[in-house]
């Protein structure tokens, strides 16, 4: 266990409670700007933010709200609540914001893909970039793979050293869903190394498949040209058709088919 | 108002358990915790009117911790363990409920308990103007409280 003495050293003493808080958005603004400050002049304060943001991660992952929610509630001995959207647990709007927020404070972390970018900003990929699905309490899904409306899906990419990116699904009622970022015309940041979103979508009733995009650039892209491509890919053959984006785009898909055995 | 508590734990969960975590070390421990936590929000939802929840959540988890190590007497592992222990050994001056207690104390905006400002102050480092602020006391409010408890610690180990 660390002590107090090793999060509260130095001229950047921040505790705990003040640095959860500074994350969840949750802190006053004269507040917020003086830890803005402190983390803005402190490696130390960035390496505990980041250690924050990738612990809320993996606590989500594994331990997924739905289930815990489920138990929470026995406990109390209070009913469900009815079936709400199919994005079921989706982050609230406020920590995507303050993580988004963090994201731009502290940049990626530094990762061996950072070291292959070229000076000139261009991207020398070493690898592939990759989406990878899994599904609650199950494991990795491989795609192709058989789902079922219920099922609740969470996702993790590794954007190999592009830096921009976004994700979504297009579903066999032809409804496509963007999942990454939550709204908006702007490409998502990207973070490098292998990132756990944390988000689940919970599938609905639409028949045939689901189909997820994730579309990467090394540059910020317009999204909303993006989904219309997305839109008229729904109207036209949205099972095995391309996506037609502008060709300086990198597009992994991932498909799971809903009424396979 | 009605708790979601899937959105509850998705946006909350974490720095709870970690919370959890910090003062139980036993990960089983902590994850009960947690839980314990999130359902005493439902229990007690209609008086819950904060809206930046994470400090009152983040002082219920550290309550229920220290109810926790209270009633398992278990022996200290470290320094800052046997800090925890010591604090949560220490009579809260009321014979009601614990838990009942704290949620009255935090729904209610009622004195907070010592035993949490003293973790806040003694363990995690916030200074006294920082746990004042947090609980809503004054200062010399806050070091007469910590003066009180650090006088049962003492009694506690016959010092």
């Amino acid at each position: 266990m660390s002590t107090s003495t090793d999060r509260m050293s130095g001229p950047a003493a921040v505790s705990d409670l003040l640095l959860e808080r500074f994350a969840l958005g949750e802190l006053p603004a004269d507040r917020l700007a003086s830890v803005q400050a402190l983390v803005d002049a402190d490696p130390r304060l960035q390496a505990r933010l980041r250690d924050l943001q990738n612990d809320s991660r993996a606590t989500l992952l594994q331990h997924p709200p739905r289930r815990v929610a489920a138990e929470v509630r026995a406990r109390a001995g209070v009913a469900a609540p009815r079936k709400r959207s199919p994005l079921v647990w989706a982050v609230p709007g406020l920590v995507v914001a303050a993580a988004a927020l963090l994201a731009v404070q502290l940049g990626s972390p530094t990762t061996p893909d950072d070291l292959a970018k070229g000076d000139a900003g261009t991207v020398a990929v070493e690898h592939d970039p990759e989406l990878r699905i899994f599904r609650e309490d199950d494991g990795e899904l491989t795609s192709g793979d058989a789902v079922a409306a219920g099922d609740v899906l969470g996702f993790r990419y590794d954007a190999a050293g592009y830096d921009f990116g976004a994700l979504f699904s297009i579903d066999g009622a032809g409804v496509v869903t963007l999942h990454m970022p939550e709204a908006g015309d702007a490409a998502h940041r990207l973070e490098q190394g292998l990132v756990t979103l944390t988000m689940g979508y919970e599938l609905d009733d639409a028949p045939d498949f689901e189909r997820f995009f994730l579309v990467l650039s090394d540059h910020p892209f317009d999204l909303s040209a993006v989904l219309e491509a997305a839109t008229e890919l729904a109207d036209d053959a949205p099972a095995d058709g391309p996506l037609r984006v502008d060709t300086s785009l990198e597009v992994v898909d991932f498909v799971v088919d809903k009424d396979a055995p | 108002m009605s708790v979601d508590v899937e959105a509850l734990y998705t946006r909350y969960g974490p720095m709870v358990l970690r919370r959890c975590r910090r003062l139980l070390v036993d990960e089983e421990q902590a994850l009960e915790a947690m839980q314990d936590t999130f359902v005493q929000v439902i229990r007690y939802q209609h008086r819950l009117n904060s809206e930046a929840p994470s400090s009152l959540l983040y002082r219920m988890a550290t309550n229920t911790c220290l109810n926790r190590i209270r009633s398992r007497k278990r022996r200290p592992e470290d320094a800052d363990t046997d800090l925890v222990v010591r604090i949560a050994a220490v009579p809260d001056n009321t014979g009601r409920p614990m838990a009942r207690l704290l949620l009255e104390r935090i729904f209610a905006k009622e004195q907070e308990s010592t035993r949490t400002m003293a973790v806040l102050h003694l363990l995690d480092g916030m200074t006294l103007q920082e746990v004042a602020d947090e609980v809503g006391m004054s200062v010399s409010g806050v070091r007469k409280r910590l003066r009180t408890l650090k006088a049962h610690v003492a009694e506690l180990e016959g010092v």
